[in-house]
């Protein structure tokens, strides 16, 4: 049987030992290393707490009182010591942690909308906040509604300004997105105000300012008397709200043989005059088609091309890129954003 | 349509206005004007300059050294080669430094010992002609120092008028009209070339017979109008005719063949001379027979068609009417009598031959545009008037012919005044309405409430034909400067966004923004190798009939070859990427019916460096997006499937993809989605390393979510009560679907199951050959708080007990 003497004395040097050593700690992986090599199972003090249910029973209440009083010194210094410890980190957090914030970081992703795709959402935004509906129609067209029902007859020099991509089942591709006016025509009762976004085919060689392939938007609004003044405020209220406030419009004549009058409009943008999209009020001929009397009815109808204006927009030089796919020019088109 | 402003200046009063403010002037009112070119310019150095002394030249024979002066006081020596230089003449001098419209830049230079400063100038080095006989000499009294090419009637400004621009008006497509509309927008007085020779020539010449004309084909020729001259010579046209040609584009032929031209070009009426020695009989504007033949001037045998209107004398044909003379029977240096014809011919009639033939000529564009035939008389007497002043003997071989079998009734369209307000959103008054029209030419009659305007007759073929044509003379002619904009009022109703594109922007937003998919645009178009690289070939595609080029004869079955090229685009220099693409696939119609148009979105996932992608790690991680994709539209457990299946019943199955990877997923009864990695074979057709998996999506499918759970996913209450998961391994024949090893563990769970999950998937060492062991974490859910271990580990040999009723080993061991 031990003496119980030494066995107190031996503990209350171990503890001693121990808080002098958490004192002297430096850092929590000493702590740890502390808090085992003194508390654990195998470590002296441990030992002897294990050793108390063994121990005769008029010495398990002092050696149990010492040992445990020390442990929770022991535990209680290594809490305090921990805390100081951090403390002293966290006032050297700013130095110890430091990161040079212009270096680069793991990136995600590296999707961009396409430049083209988001002038069409905002065309989209623009004109359904004006009270237009969107509409949508085949890409794929007969004769009927691409030229015909909008006053362009077989044989009609017209059929030249649009060059045109023949199929062999007879139809084409549509050379404008007009067709879809005269479909509106024909389904919706007036007063109409709808607009048709979406992709056109031209036969025309590839150049900077030519592709075969493009957008279109193109309006229509069907109502009793409406004239070049409804036209000119629609259509100044859309390029103001694409190019901002300060941009200026002006009207000359030209020909399209759905409008009469047809208008050319130009817009003032960075200080120089542009052309920017044709317009005009419906032709009787083209209402007739639709079953509406041009007495009764008067519209005004337009079309702009949407390449144009992301290429206006980003200062885009060579339409040709809007086709390419190319990854270095779509991820510059940093509005890759909800617009 | 080159208008020359000098000529212009002839026909309208155009005085105090620059060539910009003319151009300004048309563009606003008329009709675009797209260029204006100052010509002549080149010459802007050469200067009148007089002769001062002439001496031989000391060290050559047929050299001379001369004085000039340029009128600056300033005497300059120059080096003359030319024979006919002599002192006292006035000359064109062109000093060091200036370029020649050959593009000669002059330098000071000594020419055999004798240093010259520039040059006196043949015609030829001033681009005026051919003439290189001797310098060009001009009237001594020319005074000195002045451009030449102002002194010669050289220097001019060419505004290009846009052809697109003027389709509608066959009437612009010459000078006079151009001018009639500026002397109407500007209030100037024009003064439209008359023909007092060549009328009193007619006058005189009216008891001769004239020549045997006549229309056989009256829808083809609407008026014929003929005239015999005799006594000509032909040969070079003098230079007044030349710049006239020159400055509208045309090119000087010879004497006759101008005159006929310059004519076209002032009054817009194509004309044609045919030499009249060797005229039989009748010359007739008749359809051509089954089987004739023309060689026309540019030397291209032309078989003709019935269709065609032609112009034949009782031998042969002579001509295509309207678009080009025959070489035989055409006018040449040895003509010493013509037949002029000038003509009407049927609009639509000559545009078909015109296109069937492609053979587009400056008369065949006028003709196509619906010409006057008022028009023809005049324009035959503005020929003779020419020939008169510019061929001396030659006089009328007799009568004016003229058959003009069904004249049209003269056109009239009456106009309220307040239509004219209405439609433009402006106040005009009545008046002006008036004042406006009349000075376009239209004959007006006040009615009641406007007017009754009788349309000029080159206005009436096609141009105008009701009120609104007359509101926009009116308003053109005015102007559009003034129309105050003015916001439409209009009853209220609510505007949604169409469902294809609430899907599509959705889908934008979740590709581009969430999953790093760069959005391209390819084109529709693709080649028949591009469809049999992709084992494409036998399925009927929409072919072009006049492709660009033979790369782009037929419309797109499938993203996969366009996106693919996209991808060899960039593969030079970037090691992977991520494209899509919104666009439609066009199947054919079946028996004539309208071709369907699929809405489909073309995903591409392209990797360089990912040859030995033993995982499959890029196919999943299309597929990964996939089910992402359909997540944010509200399908949340996507069925996939192996092998591919077509989108819609139109659409052939995807083909040319990895026998081994490639899916499909499934919601509901629809595929939504095709994917796959592109296969070895179609990857070496397009140049390809590394991999690349391609997925098309239906938006239809889309939509469809949309409708069905709007986008939104339902709540699911949070778990209050965790349970410890637990693993566990099954081994399966390799080729077992994970899903099913789920599907079998998620009826097992049945209620209880919160979910189960695959986290690993390994076959080799360990695993018998041929199987695969496919790890699972089951999730256990307990809402009421009464799942306690020993349910848990019920719960747990249910699952095993059911994997292995399914036949598989089963290894577990606990989270």
């Amino acid at each position: 049987m031990a003496d119980p003497v030494p066995v107190l004395d031996e503990i209350r040097r171990l503890c001693a030992e121990a808080l002098a050593a958490v004192e002297a700690a430096g850092d929590d992986d000493a702590l740890r290393a502390l808090e085992s090599g003194v508390l654990g199972p195998e470590a002296p003090l441990g030992r002897h707490l294990k050793s108390i249910p063994r121990l005769p029973p008029d010495q398990r209440g002092p050696v149990g009182r010492e040992a445990n009083e020390g442990k929770r010194a022991i535990q209680a210094a290594l809490a305090a010591r921990r805390a100081a410890l951090e403390q002293a980190r966290e006032a050297r957090l700013a130095d110890l942690e430091w990161v040079d914030p212009t270096l680069p970081g793991p990136v995600r992703g590296g999707g961009r909308m396409h430049p083209v795709m988001q002038v069409c959402r905002e065309l989209e935004d623009i004109f359904l906040g004006l009270g237009f509906d969107l509409l949508d129609g085949p890409w794929v067209e007969d004769e009927q509604h691409n030229f015909t029902a909008l006053n362009i007859p077989a044989d009609h020099p017209a059929r030249d300004m649009q060059d045109t991509f023949w199929l062999q089942d007879g139809r084409l591709l549509r050379t404008h997105t007009s067709p879809v006016q005269v479909r509106t025509l024909r389904t919706q009762p007036p007063p109409i105000r709808a607009v048709a976004l979406g992709r056109i085919f031209r036969h025309e060689e590839l150049d900077a300012t030519h592709e075969n392939t493009f957008h279109q938007v193109e309006g229509l609004l069907v109502d009793r008397d409406v004239s070049a003044a409804h036209l000119v405020w629609v259509l100044r209220t859309v390029l103001q709200e694409l190019f901002g406030r300060d941009v200026e419009v002006r009207l000359r004549p030209a020909y399209f043989p759905f409008v009469e009058p047809g208008f050319e409009m130009d817009m003032r943008f960075r200080g120089r005059w542009m052309e920017i999209l044709g317009c005009g009020l419906v032709h009787p001929g083209v209402l007739r088609a639709g079953g509406l009397d041009p007495d009764t009815w008067s519209g005004l109808a337009f079309g702009m091309g949407v390449d144009r204006i992301a290429m206006l927009r980003h200062g885009i030089e060579d339409i040709r890129h809007l086709m390419a796919g190319d990854l270095r020019f779509l991820r510059q088109m940093a509005r890759g954003t909800d617009a | 349509m080159r208008l020359s402003l000098r000529w212009l200046r002839e026909l309208v009063d155009l005085s105090g206005l620059s060539p910009q403010e003319v151009a300004d002037a048309i563009t606003f009112h008329v009709a675009e004007v797209e260029s204006v070119e100052a010509v002549g310019a080149a010459l802007e150095a050469v200067r009148t300059a007089r002769v001062l002394t002439c001496a031989p030249h000391p060290g050559a024979d047929r050299l001379r050294v001369t004085t000039v002066d340029r009128g600056d006081g300033v005497v300059r020596t120059v080096v003359c080669g030319a024979p006919n230089v002599a002192a006292g003449q006035v000359v064109c001098h062109a000093p060091v430094g200036a370029t020649l419209p050959n593009g000669m830049t002059l330098a000071l230079r000594p020419i055999r010992g004798v240093t010259s400063d520039g040059m006196l100038c043949a015609e030829d080095e001033m681009g005026l002609g051919s003439s290189h006989e001797g310098i060009l000499v001009l009237d001594p009294a020319t005074p000195l120092g002045l451009p030449v090419s102002e002194v010669l009637g050289l220097s001019d400004h060419v505004l290009e008028l846009g052809n697109t621009a003027i389709t509608h008006r066959p009437d612009l497509w010459g000078h006079v009209g151009v001018a009639r509309e500026l002397s109407a927008v500007l209030g100037r007085k024009a003064t439209f070339p008359a023909a007092p020779a060549a009328e009193a020539a007619l006058e005189a010449a009216r008891g001769l017979p004239a020549p045997s004309v006549a229309i056989d084909d009256a829808a083809g020729c609407r008026r014929y109008v003929g005239l015999a001259l005799e006594g000509l010579r032909n040969g070079p046209s003098p230079a007044s005719l030349r710049n006239r040609l020159e400055a509208a584009g045309v090119r000087s032929v010879d004497l006759l063949v101008d005159i006929t031209q310059v004519v076209m070009l002032e009054t817009g009426q194509p004309l044609h001379a045919f030499d009249r020695a060797g005229l039989e009989g009748t010359v007739r504007a008749r359809r051509a027979r089954p089987g004739e033949r023309l060689v026309t001037l540019d030397g291209v045998e032309r078989l003709l068609a019935a269709d065609d209107v032609v112009i034949a004398d009782d031998r042969r044909v002579l001509a295509l009417a309207g678009i080009m003379g025959g070489r035989d029977g055409s006018v040449s240096a040895s003509t010493t009598q013509v037949l002029l014809e000038s003509a009407c011919f049927d609009a639509g009639r000559i545009r078909r031959s015109s296109q069937r033939l492609a053979l587009r000529t400056d008369a065949s564009a006028r003709f196509e545009k619906s010409l006057d035939p008022h028009g023809c008389d005049a324009a035959a007497r503005r020929f003779v008037e020419l020939v008169l002043q510019h061929v001396p003997g030659a006089r009328l071989a007799g009568a004016l012919a003229d058959v003009f079998p069904a004249p049209p009734a003269p056109l009239e369209v009456d106009l309220a005044y307040d239509r004219v307000r209405r439609r433009l959103g402006t106040r005009i008054a009545d008046a002006e309405v008036r004042s406006r029209l009349q000075a376009l030419g239209f004959g007006i009659t006040e009615t009641r409430d406007g007017v009754k305007a009788r349309v000029p007759s080159w206005r009436a073929t096609r141009d105008i034909r009701g009120p609104e044509d007359l509101v926009e003379e009116v308003g053109r002619t005015r102007g559009y400067g003034d129309i105050q904009p003015v916001a439409p009022v209009g009853a209220m109703s609510p505007r949604r966004m169409p469902p294809s594109r609430r899907a599509e922007r959705k889908a934008a937003s979740v590709l581009s923004l969430e999953l790093g998919y760069a959005q391209a645009t390819c084109y529709s178009f693709y080649a028949r190798e591009d469809a049999e690289r992709v084992g494409l070939h036998g399925v009927p595609h929409l072919g072009l009939r006049n492709p660009l080029a033979a790369d782009q004869d037929r419309l797109v079955l499938s993203t996969l070859p366009n996106l693919l090229k996209a991808a060899g685009r960039n593969l030079p220099r970037e090691a992977g990427g991520r494209l899509w693409e919104s666009t439609r696939l066009v199947a054919p119609g079946a028996g004539g019916a309208a071709p369907a148009e699929v809405a489909v979105l073309g995903l591409l996932a392209f990797d360089r460096d990912a040859a030995a992608d033993a995982r499959g790690l890029l196919y999943l991680g299309v597929l990964e997006d996939l089910r992402t994709l359909l997540a944010r539209f509200g399908a949340r457990r996507p069925v996939v499937e192996e092998g591919p299946m077509a989108l819609d019943p139109r659409l052939p199955a995807p083909a040319g993809l990895h026998p081994g990877r490639c899916a499909r997923l499934r919601v509901g009864d629809v595929v939504i989605a095709t994917v796959g990695e592109v296969a070895p074979a179609v990857r070496r057709a397009y140049g390809l390393a590394g991999r690349q998996v391609h997925a098309e999506v239906a938006l239809a499918g889309l939509v469809a979510c949309l409708d069905a759970r709007g986008g939104e996913h339902e709540y699911r209450p949070v778990p209050r009560f965790p349970v410890a998961p637990f693993d566990v391994a099954v081994v399966v024949p390799r080729r077992t679907l994970a899903a099913s090893v789920l599907q079998v563990v998620e009826q097992a769970l049945g209620e209880q199951g919160q979910g189960a999950r695959v986290f690993d998937a390994y076959e080799g060492e360990g695993i018998p050959e041929g199987c695969r062991s496919i790890a699972i974490t089951v999730d256990l859910l307990d809402r009421e708080a009464t799942l306690g271990t020993a349910e848990a580990e019920a719960l747990r040999k249910r699952v095993l007990a059911a994997l292995e009723r399914a036949g598989w080993s089963v290894r577990t061991g606990k989270a």
